[in-house]
């Protein structure tokens, strides 16, 4: 599977030339109500800035989806508004050229080959032909190009739609839940291939349910509950002093005792363990031995995103009628989840 | 608009629509001959009736399933949801039923085009056989009537779909108006005026032969002239794509 992507265009080139002043995806006060008074998206705002790889994350039902489909014009917001390159979408001279958006994976006609559905795309758009060859081979969709698109696996069309997104070699991209479909092999190629956009200076807005994968290739989050932002900025900053130390000692009372004076606040969730957070673990170390408390381990666990996005959306299920509890932090398991888009 | 009517050619083309609904013509148009010509017993009332023959050969019915295909251009956009790509690359809707129309109206003129070439490859033979003697050039006026009807209804089609988004509603709703609700109009003392300017009675207003008074009035109400009736039906083609482009391809497409 080719896993290289054709680089952008040098000066003078047709396509993939920064739009307007910048490449910025700005969302300023965004709402959707939709018919029944379902507030799907309120008052959202927040920034994608230009070379960067920006998670958008959040439970299903979040609103994410429709704040995509706003961005791209496909959605008429209540109210606020979204530009790119500060333009609304609908008013980009050849859009695809610019942006580059793979909503889902059902949008093509199943008795349609894949490589002709980009050839009309690339008909559409001006361009030529052999574009649609082209991405085909970087998506390594290359041998089903003549197949109907009704033979696809998920995954293929997934890869399809991607491959329709590069046609333009726009500078932004914007996809959503790009790895639904993906096996193990088509997730590290995914991987890899936002962290190849990303090196080319390239703007990546991106929704996944796959918490651990957004960590390795994103730059930046913006999480979405309800229809309302609760954070955004880069995974440094947000997981930035939430680490937690965890010792286990026999005298876990006297090192309760010590942190306690240093002005810590430990928690003891069994008799020999103590954690405590926003401390660094060498610290720890010296308190104990300034106390003459004997240690059995001294580690640090690392605040992830999976964690901080489960501890921001919490409650996002309450309400719902579930056979099943709800999820808990470290929940779903690798490599799944019960919630998307 | 180049590219984007050379698109909607290759949405066409790249499936295999096109071809079974130019079967469904030719195959009608085929029955229309038969019916034509082996329905007159005699070969004076064939004479006669020639002008008929050369005109519902092919309008009869055909203009359905290029009405359908019409329908087809919008509906399959968003059955299979191949509209978000359409208006991801097009963002103006308007642009984008432009580009239909323009490529439908050829769609729909090479149909008949093709629909006339076996209507007149079996009739003009089989007329001569009959001892019934007429030409392309005799039948001139009939043909032309037949090619606008034809590539019209494409465009009423097309407007419908891009009015009504789903498919089945606006396949079972527009044939099911055309060909049995609007001759109902005839029969509402209030409403049967109007009865011309349906696309139905644009038809039978263009099809119905000039000079033959009796048959262009119909329950009393006098159908318009050929001419009026084209212009009726490119009026429809073009007022539902405006409504449809308009109000509803600009819906929102979640």
């Amino acid at each position: 599977m080719a896993n290289v992507y054709a680089p952008p265009p040098g000066p003078g080139a047709p396509h993939g030339a920064p739009p307007g002043p910048d490449g910025r995806i700005v969302v300023n006060e965004l709402t959707k109500v939709f018919s029944g008074n379902v507030r799907a998206v309120d008052r959202l705002s927040f920034t994608v800035e230009p070379g960067s790889v920006t998670g958008f994350l959040g439970p299903n039902g979040a609103g994410k989806t429709t704040t995509l489909r706003m961005i791209l014009g496909l959605i008429h917001p209540t109210g606020g508004n979204s530009t790119i390159g500060g333009v609304p979408y609908r008013q980009l001279p050849n859009p695809v050229t610019i942006v580059g958006a793979a909503l889902e994976a059902s949008s093509f006609h199943p008795a349609r080959s894949g490589r002709n559905h980009l050839r009309i795309i690339c008909a559409a758009a001006g361009l030529p032909d052999r574009r649609a060859d082209e991405v085909l081979d970087l998506v390594g969709l290359h041998d089903a190009a003549r197949r109907k698109v009704r033979g696809y696996s998920m995954g293929m069309r997934q890869r399809l739609g991607l491959a329709a997104t590069l046609l333009g070699n726009p500078r932004i991209l914007v996809l959503d839940e790009p790895s639904n479909g993906l096996d193990p092999e088509g997730i590290r190629w995914l991987r890899g291939f936002f962290r190849h956009l990303a090196g080319e200076g390239r703007t990546v807005l991106v929704s996944s349910h796959l918490l651990n994968e957004v960590q390795e290739f994103a730059d930046r989050v913006v999480i979405l509950n309800r229809g309302q932002l609760v954070r955004q900025g880069s995974i440094a900053e947000l997981t930035a002093g939430t680490d937690t130390v965890v010792v286990r000692s026999p005298q876990p009372a006297a090192l309760v005792e010590a942190l306690r004076t240093a002005g810590r606040q430990p928690e003891q969730p069994d008799p020999r363990t103590v954690r405590v957070r926003g401390i660094e673990m060498a610290e720890v170390g010296h308190l104990a031995y300034v106390a003459g408390v004997e240690l059995h381990e001294l580690s640090t666990e690392k605040f992830d995103l999976e964690e901080l996005f489960f501890t921001l959306t919490e409650g996002a299920y309450a309400g719902q009628t579930m056979q099943q509890p709800p999820p808990q932090a470290g929940f779903p398991p690798q490599g799944g989840a019960p919630w998307s888009g | 608009m180049v590219g984007l009517i050379r698109a909607e050619f290759r949405k066409l083309s790249t499936t295999q629509v096109w071809f079974w609904m130019l079967l469904l013509c030719v195959g009608l148009t085929i029955l229309g001959v038969v019916g034509g010509i082996a329905g007159q017993e005699t070969d004076l009332d064939l004479a006669q009736h020639v002008r008929d023959v050369m005109i519902s050969a092919s309008a009869a019915f055909t203009y359905v399933p290029l009405f359908v295909l019409g329908v087809l251009a919008v509906t399959t956009e968003y059955r299979y949801q191949t509209i978000t790509p359409t208006v991801l690359t097009t963002p103006s809707r308007w642009a984008l039923i432009t580009a239909k129309l323009i490529a439908y109206a050829v769609v729909g003129a090479v149909y008949a085009v093709i629909c006339l070439a076996v209507e007149l490859a079996m009739a003009l033979p089989w007329l001569s056989a009959r001892h019934v003697h007429t030409s392309i050039g005799d039948q001139k006026g009939p043909l032309l009537i037949t090619f606008a009807v034809l590539a019209l209804f494409a465009l009423v089609g097309l407007g419908t779909g891009a009015l009504l988004r789903n498919q089945i509603v606006a396949v079972t709703v527009g044939v099911i108006f055309i060909l049995v609700l609007a001759r109902l109009f005839l029969l509402i003392p209030a409403v049967k005026y109007i009865y011309p300017y349906l696309p139905t009675g644009a038809v039978d207003s263009i099809s119905t032969d000039p000079h033959d008074h009796e048959n262009r009035v119909i329950n009393h109400v006098h159908l318009i002239s050929p001419g009026a009736g084209i212009a009726v039906l490119a009026a429809w083609g073009l007022l539902l794509a405006i409504l449809g482009a308009g109000i509803s391809m600009n819906r929102d497409i979640s």
